[in-house]
């Protein structure tokens, strides 16, 4: 029997609010190697913030975030900025919505890639030259065009350029913001197996938050729909989708166009 | 220029070196701030000079802030002593100071100077004054100073070895040809100021306290004497300054920063020293033999 | 011994988009299965026989019962199970061919089928090679093998779909009328291959519309529509 991996993200009663407004309300859960969590919810539910706070990006107000680096549990806001920084990219990696956010459109594919090794130290031109070239086949570009500048990419390249880029130093944890959100139909399906394989061959644990319920079937082991900052339902995928039992789950699994 | 300010060393009514004890001060702390931490820059309050920001107003308030009557001042512009720029801050430092100032390396207490390095060793009495335009190594790689600091304050320097990893894949080699960024005690990214990187080398280890002033900028930043200075590169794509084939051809030197110079209108050339304080020695030198 | 034993469950939906009406399912049903051998589930559509599938497989909450599953050294009830628990059991006791293929973009038939046996550790190249084996035997042409099964015809992806359940090493494995579009060779493969599985001491649960296969695999019946008293409407919830 393969024993229950280890776990990689720990959040404890994560409280985020802005003013006002709580963005996240007592969020608790825990993720395990090998596994993809799925975050669903309509904008404005909290979701996009956890992210932020599960990256580094937001501190907190209450709570917090444990994650494992090689075997060791760091508490992402318990640390001072610097070692934060410095241990960040060993920690995770985030791919963006939007593929220009997380690439320097003005550097060639090949210097996309090989930038966060170079920043953890790498210093040796052509083993830098053949990781890039190995991920740009890795995520099915065509590892002729590796001095070619993303501007010259589409779309679902730059996208498979950005997880290239997020996956290259492996991340214990990759967490996802909407990574097929405004992309043809037919290259997000490329782009979801892409991230299936991915997700499988490196063991990643993985955060994905998302609107499509298709692209959460798809990728997520378990589901947790969020609700105006609150968690108010989580279980196996299929099972929050098949059997919602909260009255705004079973309307966001109504709401989906069947194929 | 200076006639206007109705400045004269014999009337005294003016402050020794033209900036006033106040700010000398607070430049003063800034150097020492800098060389406390080699290659940080350090904030400074830029003061008005009677001369254009970008002609090495940062080099005259370092040099006008450490500058005393017993120093020996020496000012060149591109390695040569008699070029405008060289003159006319010599002579204005003559001017405000009474002191004495020389062309030649050797006997200079302090150097400022612009864009390179001189041939000759430096010692350990002397201070070499480097006007900086840019200070900050990764300002045309990030626009923003908050960002650039961070970087800074973590040392994840992994886009300025992106830039030279581009020039590799681009040219074969890194294009780089002056301003080459180097680490300053396997610490902060520092900008040489755009010397040649053939005056790389000469940073590491040099004897001489050298302190880069950045009048726009607002910045100062230094290397200690002795202080380990690196050139960025790749382990399989080492550092390398730039060599020629030719001699200079009024001293014969054959490791010298050379440059070429137009001789007539059928474009025959020359290649001579860039460093004409080092070139007349020579030649004084193989005279005298 | 019974490998699982299911006792007294119930199952009802509310529906909170229909003013919070609640649609019962199934109530007190109990029943057992034991190794190497394959019971039947019946009653008529919409007794709530797939409901029950789901249940055990973890996709469907149980509101009352107790659902006990022998995983690994340890009797584990599913109906309070955690999702890592579930996980795992799905991974190596429980496996389930559903009615319909889910198919996964650009994925192919082949892969599609090896997949959770290399899920369960596996080597890919031995997985891929068994999943070809599986392939051939229930007459999928070869030149499907590398592509995506979306476009193939029903009784085609009911097949990949079969393939997928059968590929791996569960001692349970859960079945919703996996002859339902196939022909007559077709349901001799599918009756050979679930008496292959009894015969290694597989556990096997199954909704069999088709007589013939009923009769030739299944050794007992239990009956749902029975069973679960409260159950009067057929209920349009219960899928």
């Amino acid at each position: 029997m393969t024993p229950i991996s280890e776990e990689i993200l720990q959040v404890e009663d994560l409280n985020k609010s802005f003013g006002r407004l709580a963005a996240c309300r007592d969020i608790s859960f825990s993720l395990h190697r090998g596994e993809v969590l799925g975050i669903v919810g309509e904008s404005g539910s909290g979701k996009s913030t956890l992210l932020k706070c599960l990256a580094g990006m937001h501190a907190p107000d209450r709570g917090s975030v444990t994650i494992s680096v090689s075997g060791d549990r760091r508490s992402l806001w318990n640390m001072d900025e610097a070692e934060r920084e410095q241990l960040l990219p060993s920690m995770l990696s985030l791919i963006h919505q939007n593929p220009r956010d997380g690439l320097r459109l003005d550097v060639s594919a090949g210097g996309n890639i090989s930038e966060p090794l170079m920043t953890s130290g790498e210093r040796h031109y052509g083993s830098l030259r053949s990781v890039a070239l190995d991920w740009l086949r890795n995520v099915e570009i065509d590892p002729g065009r590796i001095d070619d500048l993303p501007k010259t990419f589409s779309g679902g390249m730059q996208q498979r350029l950005q997880i290239a880029r997020s996956l290259v130093t492996h991340p214990q944890l990759v967490l996802m913001d909407e990574p097929t959100g405004g992309l043809d139909v037919s290259v997000q399906a490329k782009l979801l197996d892409l991230l299936r394989r991915l997700v499988r061959e490196f063991n990643l644990a993985a955060v994905l938050v998302t609107h499509d319920l298709g692209v959460a079937r798809l990728l997520s082991d378990r589901l947790m729909v969020m609700q105006a900052g609150r968690v108010i339902e989580t279980g196996l995928t299929d099972r929050v989708l098949e059997d919602p039992r909260q009255a705004y789950t079973q309307l966001l699994v109504s709401s989906v166009l069947q194929v | 220029m200076l006639d206007d300010l109705g400045l004269d060393a014999a009337q005294e009514d003016y402050s020794f070196a033209f900036l006033d004890e106040q700010t000398k001060r607070m430049v003063r702390r800034a150097i020492l701030k800098a060389v406390a931490i080699p290659g940080y820059q350090v904030p400074f309050g830029d003061r008005e000079v009677p001369l254009p920001p970008g002609w090495g107003t940062g080099g005259i308030q370092v040099t006008a802030s450490i500058i005393g009557r017993s120093d020996r001042l020496k000012v060149i512009d591109q390695g040569a002593d008699d070029t405008t720029n060289a003159v006319s801050i010599r002579r204005f430092f003559k001017r405000v100071t009474g002191i004495s100032t020389t062309e030649s390396t050797g006997e200079a207490t302090i150097i400022q100077s612009r864009h390179r390095i001189p041939e000759r060793l430096l010692e350990d009495a002397q201070i070499l004054i480097m006007q900086t335009p840019q200070p900050e190594p990764m300002r045309r790689l990030i626009n923003s100073e908050e960002q650039a600091r961070k970087l800074h304050a973590f040392a994840r320097y992994g886009l300025m070895q992106v830039r030279l990893y581009e020039d590799i894949a681009r040219f074969g080699h890194v294009a780089v040809s002056h301003d080459y960024p180097v680490r300053v005690h396997r610490r902060y990214l520092s900008s040489p100021s755009p010397i040649p990187r053939f005056d790389n080398p000469k940073l590491h280890r040099n004897r001489a306290l050298i302190i880069f002033g950045a009048g726009r900028e607002r910045r100062i930043h230094a290397i200690p004497p002795f202080t380990e200075v690196r050139s960025l590169d790749f382990e399989d794509y080492p550092f390398e300054v730039q060599k020629w084939e030719q001699c200079c051809a009024l001293c014969g030197s054959d490791n010298s920063y050379l440059d070429e110079v137009l001789l007539d209108d059928k474009g025959s050339i020359q290649f001579i020293c860039s460093d004409t304080s080092y070139c007349n020695d020579r030649r004084v030198e193989s005279r005298r033999r | 011994m019974a490998i699982l034993d299911v006792t007294g469950i119930g199952k009802h939906f509310v529906m909170h988009l229909r003013d919070g009406i609640r649609i019962p399912v199934i109530a007190n049903l109990s029943f057992n299965v034991k190794r190497g051998e394959c019971v039947a589930l019946n009653g008529p559509s919409g007794a709530g026989k797939s409901s029950v599938l789901k249940m055990i497989f973890g996709t469907y909450a149980a509101e009352n019962g107790v659902i006990h599953v022998e995983h690994g050294n340890d009797i584990v009830d599913i109906a309070s199970a955690d999702p890592m628990t579930m996980k795992q059991i799905r991974r190596n006791t429980i496996g389930y061919v559903s009615q319909f293929l889910r198919v996964v973009p650009r994925v192919s038939a082949r892969d599609l089928v090896a997949e959770p046996l290399i899920a369960t550790g596996w080597d890919s190249s031995v997985a891929t090679q068994r999943a070809e084996v599986l392939l051939e035997r229930l007459n999928i042409p070869k030149a499907l093998w590398s592509l995506p099964p979306a476009t193939f015809s029903g009784g085609e992806q009911q097949r990949i779909n079969i393939a997928r359940g059968f590929i791996t090493e569960h001692p349970i494995l859960l079945l919703d009328e996996p002859s339902a579009s196939l022909d007559a060779q077709n349901r001799q493969v599918v009756i050979d291959l679930i008496r292959d599985k009894k015969q290694r001491g597989v556990g096997i649960l199954g909704i069999f519309h088709d007589q013939e296969v009923r009769d030739a695999v299944a050794n007992r019946l239990v009956d749902v529509a029975a069973l679960s008293s409260k159950n009067q409407q057929p209920a349009t919830a219960a899928a």
